[in-house]
């Protein structure tokens, strides 16, 4: 069970890294 | 200090210097794709790669599309690191039987830690990690974390040096060309170097040896304090034979030291006699360690054309270098105070001096260089116990990677921390003579300070954050082994190295816990990708700019009064974000030392 938690956590921190991406670049648009 | 001392230090640092411009030059060679010695061997096998992955090695990314195929590269690489850790039971290569790893957390941890370059170890390779996880998992990882560093770092190379372009590479192939042309190649006659020095490689299982004598010990529990027996005392165990751990050690301890790894094949790291078994393989390590980095300044100066400018940075980080190891060599060579009395000045008796803490076989001299060398940059191997050094010894270490690791640095990570620096020290001189600021002929705007701002908030905000709940609640403070301002540097430290990407570790506190598993995994992910993200934005907003010849107000970044300004916007950032943790920590210690207490 924990083993899926960690596959879990592991996976929504890259795709909060690709949200960030995101933000890092709407930062541009919005100057 | 001694003449020797100072003699092996200024050796090391010769070779360095001699390894940066040819390593260096074919470094750019490599990432222009320009032709090398090696491409009748690796240049059908790079084809290959790419046509069994399905890349386009013509295909330009932008930065987004550039840094989205490193997450997801990271990712992957992590969760199957994670379920080797997991399932090494049921795979080969497994002579000693070990089992899963145990804790999922710890699992979590170590998948997390390799996979950002940190190599933080919560736990003791030689009796936890089967050999496919050493090599197939460990080692694997050693490779590509530092391949991604360098790659990341020739990106934003690339977005000083082009010109109005949308694009600063392709990730795959820069990954595939840094790992057959740089790492491979090296690391392959390295690991042969080091085996004539006596570091194994095998796959045999561990042997026993009878010891001639047995042995006490005291016993310890699995969270490193001492038990007690049903009187009180110390309880004791004895030993009677000795295990003596072996495997696929020289193809991992090379790119450990090459890649600015810093995960040890055994627990003792660098101070094993078959991790480091030879003052020459000691000297061979340290050069190692440097050497990317070193030659990355030059690559720096060809790429951007300006040779100049990459040996201003290369000055600043030798200055920064010279003194970091200054001053730890100076504080161990002079001892503790508190213990005037005992053998701690070269005697015959003791000819080493201040042996407290110290690798015992190579010396003070060659102690203090390690530990500067390996937290410069962002390796972490150790061949001497960093917790043991007298507070100013060890407030070095902790220094230097409250730098951010930028003196040579991680392999690229030095480089583009480098460069976030210099965009802020260019910002600032532009301020000063009040002109828009420039960098190589791009100007220096809003958005890239922002961003440079991003870099620079999340490193202290998370290694601050998690000190501080450590050092608050009973999750924290309970594995602390030394009480007062000592063992706050031992908090401070473990998320400063954390947060680094360093992985040396104080010692002194025991973080194989739930808290300090899952923190320390928070703190490895978030100060590698939250810090690589706005990074390859600014590489990305350079690039698409013009160029902008220079003026009569264009600050010069490749002059001595560069140098020194670059120099002090580091230590000002570094200084102003951690001087009151270091002042409760290490300073604090050693003013308390010089009253008379010691912890």
């Amino acid at each position: 069970m924990q083993d899926v938690l960690w596959i879990v956590v592991t996976i929504a921190f890259f795709a909060m890294c690709i949200g960030y991406v995101e933000f890092c670049d709407r930062i541009k648009c919005v100057q | 200090m001694t003449a020797n001392g100072w003699f092996q230090i200024l050796l090391f640092f010769g070779l360095v210097l001699l390894v940066t411009k040819p390593l260096g030059k074919f470094i750019t060679r490599v990432f222009s794709r320009e032709r090398t010695l090696l491409d009748p061997v690796l240049r059908p096998l790079e084809r290959l790669i790419y046509r069994l992955s399905w890349v386009d090695e013509n295909h330009e990314m932008g930065w987004k599309e550039y840094c989205i195929s490193m997450l997801l590269f990271s990712a992957i690489s992590m969760l199957v690191l994670y379920g080797l850790e997991r399932l090494q039971g049921f795979l080969p290569l497994n002579p000693q039987k070990f089992g899963a790893v145990n804790s999922p957390a710890l699992a979590f941890n170590t998948a997390a830690s390799f996979t950002t370059n940190t190599n933080w170890q919560n736990y003791a390779g030689e009796t936890t990690m089967s050999y496919v996880t050493q090599m197939a998992g460990l080692a694997y990882h050693n490779f590509m974390s530092a391949a991604v560093g360098i790659v990341l770092a020739i990106a934003f190379i690339r977005g000083i040096a082009r010109r109005q372009m949308k694009t600063i590479g392709n990730f795959w192939v820069d990954l595939v060309r840094c790992n057959l042309w740089v790492l491979l190649p090296v690391c392959m006659v390295g690991a042969l170097v080091l085996v004539s020095q006596g570091v194994v490689q095998n796959l045999k299982p561990y042997d026993t040896a009878k010891l001639i004598e047995p042995i006490q010990v005291p016993r310890v529990g699995t969270d490193g304090k001492p038990i007690l027996d049903a009187q009180g005392k110390q309880a004791m165990d004895t030993v009677t034979e000795q295990v003596i751990a072996q495997g696929p050690v020289a193809s991992q301890e090379i790119i450990k030291e090459f890649g600015t790894n810093g995960g040890g094949f055994f627990n003792a790291n660098s101070s094993h006699p078959f991790e480091n078994p030879t003052p020459l393989s000691n000297m061979l390590e340290l050069v190692a360690i440097f050497s990317l980095g070193s030659a990355l300044t030059y690559t720096l100066g060809q790429m951007t054309g300006s040779q100049r400018h990459g040996w201003a940075v290369w000055a600043a980080m030798a200055i920064l270098f010279f003194s970091g190891v200054a001053v730890a060599y100076w504080a161990e060579a002079r001892g503790n105070t508190l213990l005037a009395g005992t053998d701690q000045k070269g005697s015959l008796t003791q000819p080493g001096g201040n042996m407290e803490g110290k690798e015992v076989r190579f010396g003070i001299a060659n102690s203090a260089l390690w530990a500067t060398v390996t937290t410069d940059t962002s390796c972490g191997a150790i061949n001497s116990w960093h917790d043991s050094f007298t507070p100013i010894g060890g407030l070095v270490p902790l220094a230097n990677v409250m730098l951010s690791e930028v003196v040579f640095g991680g392999v690229g990570s030095g480089m583009y921390g480098m460069l976030v620096y210099i965009v802020i020290a260019v910002f600032i001189a532009g301020l000063m003579v009040g002109r828009t600021p420039e960098y190589l002929g791009k100007k220096i705007e809003a958005y890239d300070v922002k961003m440079a701002m991003l870099v620079v908030l999340v490193f202290p905000l998370v290694i601050l954050v998690f000190s501080a709940i450590s050092a608050a609640f009973n999750f924290g403070t309970s594995s602390i082994l030394n009480p007062g301002p000592h063992g706050l540097s031992e908090i401070l430290y473990s998320f400063t190295s954390q947060a680094g990407n360093n992985g040396s570790a104080f010692a002194g506190l025991t973080t194989n816990t739930p808290w300090y598993n899952i923190a320390g995994a928070m703190t490895m992910l978030i100060g590698r990708f939250l810090m690589i993200i706005p990074v390859l934005a600014i590489a990305g907003n350079l690039a698409e700019k013009k160029y902008v010849p220079p003026s009569l107000g264009t600050f010069p970044v490749t002059t001595p009064l560069f140098t020194v300004l670059l120099i002090g916007v580091i230590l000002i950032i570094g200084a102003l974000t951690f001087f009151p943790a270091l002042s409760l920590g290490p300073i604090l210690e050693h003013l308390l030392m010089m009253a008379g207490k010691a912890f």
